[in-house]
């Protein structure tokens, strides 16, 4: 096949912008991809139809929340993962100026995934910042996600008195990553939190279940996979509520993938197999293996262990997705816990943990 | 041969306030290079080694039960041994009494007293 002359190529991208803008409605979003494309117009130096493009383009769901849009979230995460590992596209462009809510996990998940993208050197476009929510932008922005788009928030308005209320109440700490168990990254978001709550007690446990987190991204998440381990970590404060999100995510396999190749007879012997069973039956599996039963302890003692240790100070929420499972630990304080299993139709890649804690006195 | 009637190690002084990981791979303070490079040498050394946790942020069941369990499973010592030669202490802080409790539960569960 003829190489593309540079002339094609650039008609080529064109092409995909414009194509990916005749399926737009919204004039905002079609302003949106002039400015991608720096206002040019396409040019074509003859009549042959272009050829596949190298450019993915990819727009956020209106609702960024696996609480709220499970399938919207794990649908940008998905095209966008596959096309690390595809690499096929040298260039993505990110249009999110259609989100007008987002989560903390949403956040987390949609960053870590440009950071995989960006880390394999292929060229991220961020679309139409100017236009971003001007809500999510401040969210983004307090994350360091703008650090890592390599690009700064343009544009926006003055936010409503009510906005900027919202905005105050719920701070969104700075996002951290990391390939290993490093304590001192958990310790710098602790210190971040401690200046927005205004608290200082030591977290020993919360530590704990972090590193223990992070040791298993270490151990297992990415044992079937060319790359090496990554995770990111984040938190959120709502002042109102006094109530703190810790998430933390990898792009691994996930647990659905790598319980089965770890512990195969454990998983023969489960009544159900689906993803969800797998999630929780991961959190018990030490208790019944005789081979390395000592490992595996830190996800039954530490991560899910965090909510008894967290004892009767406060309401504790432990939830870990994966594949197309969910698994949610409820504590109110003073009571039991309680269990609760979901299964999506999409998968989510990798595994997020994520633990809500309750800071009332 | 031990030579020295007591030693201490402070975690977070000698070693790292932030202990994290089983192995080499997990982290650079892992419970392994802990294990060999500051328990042991003490354990041959001296008759008596008080280990404080007193200054870390923290301490996982991975960490602790390979610097600890590790002793039994890897080094060959065991829990009689480990029970008469061996202090683990959270210092001041009570809020680390948990790690110092696991501690002596996974040398307990790796001699298969548990």
């Amino acid at each position: 096949m003829k190489k593309p002359t540079v002339k094609r190529t650039h008609w080529n991208r064109i092409h995909a912008l414009n194509s990916f803008r005749r399926k737009l409605v919204s004039a905002s979003k079609a302003k949106a991809l002039r400015r991608a494309t720096g206002g040019r117009a396409p040019i074509a130096d003859d009549d042959t139809e272009p050829v596949v493009s190298d450019l993915l383009v990819v727009h956020c769901p209106e609702v960024f929340s696996l609480e709220e849009n499970f399938a919207g979230v794990a649908e940008v995460v998905t095209r966008i993962r596959t096309a690390v590992t595809r690499r096929k596209e040298k260039e993505l462009a990110i249009d999110m100026s259609g989100i007008r809510h987002m989560s903390t996990t949403g956040a987390l998940v949609l960053a870590a995934v440009l950071d995989l993208w960006s880390a394999g050197r292929e060229k991220l476009l961020p679309v139409a910042v100017d236009q971003w929510d001007s809500v999510v932008t401040r969210q983004l922005e307090d994350m360091g996600f703008f650090d890592l788009l390599r690009t700064t928030p343009t544009g926006q308005r003055v936010l409503a008195e009510e906005e900027r209320e919202g905005v105050e109440r719920v701070r969104y700490l700075k996002l951290r990553s990391g390939e290993k168990a490093e304590g001192i990254e958990f310790q710098a978001l602790h210190n971040d939190l401690n200046a927005v709550a205004g608290e200082s007690r030591p977290m020993p446990r919360l530590y704990a279940a972090v590193t223990e987190a992070m040791t298993n991204v270490a151990q297992h998440a990415y044992r079937a996979r060319a790359r090496r381990p990554q995770w990111w970590l984040t938190a959120s404060y709502d002042s109102r509520s006094r109530r703190v999100d810790v998430v933390i995510c990898d792009l691994g396999a996930g647990i659905p993938t790598t319980l089965p190749r770890r512990h195969g007879e454990f998983v023969k012997r489960l009544a159900r197999n689906d993803d969800a069973h797998l999630i929780q039956a991961a959190h018990e599996i030490h208790r019944t293996q005789s081979k390395d039963a000592h490992r595996g302890v830190g996800l039954n003692n530490d991560i899910r262990g965090f909510m008894d240790g967290f004892g009767d100070q406060g309401d504790v929420t432990y939830r870990v997705v994966s594949g197309r499972g969910e698994y949610i630990c409820t504590k109110p304080a003073g009571l039991n816990r309680t269990d609760r299993l979901l299964t999506h139709n999409m998968a989510l890649s990798g595994t997020l943990i994520q633990w809500t804690i309750d800071l009332r006195p | 041969m031990t030579s020295q009637v007591r030693e201490q190690i402070s975690v977070a002084r000698d070693f790292s306030p932030y202990p994290a990981g089983r192995y080499e791979d997990d982290g650079d303070y892992c419970g392994q290079r802990f294990r060999e490079g500051h328990l042991v040498p003490a354990l041959r050394r001296a008759e008596c080694v008080e280990v404080s946790f007193e200054g870390v942020y923290g301490c996982g069941s991975s960490f602790l039960d390979e610097a600890f369990g590790g002793l039994v499973r890897e080094d060959g010592f065991t829990k009689e041994q480990l029970d008469r030669q061996l202090v683990i202490s959270a210092g001041d802080d009570s809020s680390l009494a948990d790690s110092v409790k696991l501690a002596d539960e996974y040398i307990a569960r790796a001699a298969g007293h548990a």
